[in-house]
């Protein structure tokens, strides 16, 4: 039986992600969607993964806009309904989140964004629970992936209660941390509905949105008063002079601390859920009476500065510590909460401290991520390499999101600018406007990333004749967030399964790029003939071209093996061509400077032996 | 009494897996357990450590000192030295993967090992690569380390016991696989040699 759908009362090893599935099908869901992104991913994969079973629709969309538009037209279609995305994906949803809220919701919505600080997997740490502030949209955050699924079913009430539209917001360390979750009962889902006509209250024109706004601003202090019994939020020891408000996941770590060194009993402890708005009566109860209160919070100050009002409106005399003892970059841990509870309350606490043997680390190498091996990307990024040398064409990189990112590291180094995803395509269209005529411009972009934001700047940059070549590192699957499906590959996008392929050649054709080429990388000496091609197209004509690369990740579909792949050791002349410029990771050099096969890396796929000017890379049958 | 069991290696390696196995033979007998994970782009060949935590009440999913370390890579080994204290159980594959950087330099392997001796008197190196290489399941490494582990019965001072990690591994898909099953009596063989 699929972990999701297990009993009630099971005791089960959950990661926070799929707690949070769970905790929407003991709601009664009836549509979720999403775009793949990390560390959220996990909660659409595991409902598409019992979609079927329990009769629901779930979907991979194309991106995070429509992913929120679709969902939240089930919910106003009286459809209880989840969208979930990565924290930067809600900057792609944000168009609709601001207006959902001034049309509020008929179903229960829960918006669920993974924030990701530290950045592990993104290329910014946002703070998510901010979007509150522009959206009247109140912020959940649980402490542990069993809150997780508890919260998410308390917020379907919430939401449906309030008829408006309510964030949970994860970050890394609950939606990628397994633990043991106690499941409850599994709701029958109600998966149609039925939309009422009333535009006065679902058509933002200015003469209804005024009303609206209006209407928001009740339903926002409706929300601040019950907010006051969210049973997520708890006092302990109440009464104590020095208090700790910890939000989300920021309890875990104080409780633990606490715990741990016996001083429990010395302070109060807030314990939030409730990150946005904070419960305000609550608080100010405890308040009225401290001398010294510490906010513990992932993130920026969100909670802090709604205490630092509540103080500065009440006047109450109190010393306030936060992010001034607590660093605001990057992830909690014991020891940064210890060192915020010393400085704060002037106790003893032992931290932690590493006694890190420095003259060691020094020596030790980083290790960045990297292509895999025998990925297709590192045959294109190669093949291309050498293609702008031989023209001679001096190029600026316009990069993209996804696993082709790291053609920034070494060898390679060929990624100048990265920032969201799709403006690779969408920053050529302004570098080849104002860059000399001799600098070419290529973007770089992935399939799933093409599809997500990739099509409305190629369609700018034909109409506008932006000269730049775009190359699509085109792999079948979004591969970097674990293999979902998107509109190019071969598997269904939702529980319809139904598989319609759209081809990113005939998007690029009917755009009428008339240039537009698809090519195998592995196939290095044909990928070099046909980017000679284009790139010569793009700098004579003054037009924009498009190369699609394209074969699977080799970790999705591990290419077909014809034998094993060997290094014959006479015939290498010590080029370095295969370990420091193609740079497989299977590749590496003896001491005297002969390129050796990594036996327990390399997948025998081949791709090194058009590499090698002496052929001393061969593939031999067992 | 928690266990802190620092994972670390490199993306690809079989860290999730061998964390997961822990975790529910640990569920197995009744033990609160906290897995915290590296996934995304990190997993693509980079440095990632995977961070367990096994005890009756566990709350945070973060720690700084391990009881245990399981390290599928020498380099990572030693970049995890911090977790390291001088009881800390270090099970560490004897095995260098160069970064996939040009012209890397790599410390001595002895360099790393005298490092990691300094750290911890309870070192144990374990040629898991090669075992399983021999299987003919380089994959299959992780779970070299993981019967190592369970053949010195290294969790019994919390309760999981053998039987518990065995379970576990049984009910697992990963124990269809001839070559994990193989590689993990060859992991317990080792631990037991010791002894």
């Amino acid at each position: 039986m699929h972990k999701l759908m297990l009993p009630e009362g099971t005791k089960v090893l959950m990661l926070g992600n799929e707690a949070i599935a769970r905790g929407a099908l003991e709601s009664g869901v009836g549509f979720a969607s999403a775009y793949p992104g990390t560390p959220s991913s996990e909660i659409i994969e595991s409902l598409f993964e019992v979609a079927k079973e329990v009769g629901i629709y779930v979907e991979w969309s194309v991106n995070e806009k429509v992913a929120y538009e679709a969902a939240y037209a089930a919910a106003l279609s009286g459809v209880r309904s989840l969208v979930a995305m990565k924290h930067v994906g809600l900057n792609v949803a944000s168009d609709p989140l601001m207006t959902s809220a001034y049309i509020g919701a008929e179903a229960g919505f829960v918006i669920v964004t993974a924030d990701d600080p530290n950045m592990h997997s993104s290329q910014n740490e946002q703070d998510n629970r901010w979007y509150w502030l522009h959206a009247y949209i109140p912020v959940f955050e649980p402490s542990t992936p069993q809150e997780a699924k508890d919260l998410t079913v308390f917020l379907y009430d919430f939401s449906e209660k309030h008829k408006h539209p309510v964030i949970l917001r994860s970050v890394t360390r609950i939606s990628h941390t397994h633990s043991v979750v106690t499941l409850g009962r599994i709701v029958k889902p109600k998966t149609k509905g039925f939309f009422v006509k009333k535009p006065k209250e679902r058509v933002a024109v200015p003469q209804y949105a005024r009303e609206m706004k209006k209407k928001l601003l009740v339903k926002w202090r409706n929300i601040c008063n019950d907010i006051e019994k969210n049973p997520f939020d708890k006092v302990i020891n109440s009464g104590i002079k020095n208090i700790i408000i910890a939000s989300g996941i920021g309890f875990s770590y104080v409780y633990e601390l606490l715990k741990t060194y016996n001083v429990l009993d010395k302070f109060t402890i807030i314990k939030l859920s409730s990150a946005v708005p904070i419960p305000r009566k609550t608080i100010l109860n405890e308040l009225n009476n401290a001398k010294k209160v510490l906010i513990v919070e992932e993130g920026d100050p969100v909670v802090e500065y709604q205490v630092k009002a509540i103080v500065a409106e009440e006047k109450i005399g109190l010393e306030i510590y936060g992010k001034n003892v607590i660093e605001p970059m990057g992830e909690l841990s014991l020891s940064k909460v210890a060192k915020g509870v010393k400085k704060a309350f002037n106790i003893e606490i032992a931290t932690l401290a590493q006694d890190v043997q420095e003259d060691v680390l020094g020596e030790i190498p980083s290790r960045p991520p990297t292509l895999c091996s025998g990925c297709p990307y590192r045959s294109l990024y190669y093949a291309l390499k050498l293609t702008l040398a031989k023209l001679k064409v001096k190029a600026v990189f316009s990069g993209d999101i996804g696993c082709y990112t790291l053609g920034v590291n070494r060898p390679f180094e060929m990624h100048d600018i990265v920032v969201d995803m799709g403006a690779s395509i969408g920053l050529a269209n302004g570098f080849s406007h104002v860059l000399d005529e001799k600098t070419l411009t290529i973007a770089f972009i992935g399939d799933s990333t093409f599809y997500h934001a990739g099509v409305p700047p190629l369609l700018n940059a034909v109409v506008n004749n932006a000269p730049f070549l775009t190359v699509v590192f085109d792999n079948e699957t979004t591969a970097m967030t674990g293999f979902q499906p998107h509109p190019g590959s071969d598997k269904p996008t939702s529980s319809l399964n139904v598989n319609v392929k759209v081809p990113i050649e005939n998007i690029a054709r009917a755009l009428g790029i008339t240039e537009t080429y698809v090519v195998d990388p592995y196939n290095i000496g044909e990928t070099r003939a046909i980017l000679e091609r284009l790139i010569k197209y793009v700098i004579n004509k003054r037009k924009p071209a498009v190369l699609i690369a394209r074969r699977p990740c080799v970790l999705y579909k591990p290419p077909l093996k014809h034998g094993v792949v060997i290094i014959e050791e006479a015939e290498c002349i010590k080029c370095r061509l295969c370990y420091d410029f193609f740079s497989c990771p299977a590749i590496v050099n003896r001491d005297d400077g002969v390129a050796e096969i990594v036996k327990s890396l390399c997948i025998d796929c081949g791709a090194c032996v058009e590499v090698c000017p002496t052929r001393a890379i061969k593939v031999v049958r067992k | 009494m928690i266990k802190n069991i620092l994972i670390c290696g490199i993306g690809g390696q079989g860290q999730l897996t061998l964390a997961k196995l822990l975790g529910e033979a640990s569920l197995r007998c009744r033990k609160n357990v906290v897995i915290a994970e590296t996934r995304g782009l990190s997993q693509r060949g980079g440095s990632v450590a995977v961070y367990v935590r096994i005890g009756d009440e566990v709350y945070a999913p973060l720690f700084e000192k391990a009881n245990i370390m399981l390290a599928l890579e020498l380099i990572e080994a030693v970049r995890n030295i911090g977790f390291v204290a001088r009881d800390t159980l270090a099970i560490v594959n004897n095995d260098i993967i160069k970064p996939n950087i040009p012209s890397v330099n790599v410390p001595p392997k002895e360099k790393l090992i005298e490092a990691l001796r300094k750290a911890t008197s309870n070192l144990f190196l374990v040629n898991a690569t090669y075992e399983a290489l021999r299987i003919g399941s380089p994959k299959s490494l992780n779970m070299v380390i993981l019967g190592f582990l369970t053949g010195l019965n290294a969790l019994a001072s919390i309760g999981v016991n053998r039987e518990h990690i065995i379970q576990a591994f049984r009910s697992s898909k990963y124990y269809r696989f001839r070559e994990n099953v193989e590689a993990f009596k060859v992991g317990e063989r080792l631990a037991k040699n010791i002894n």
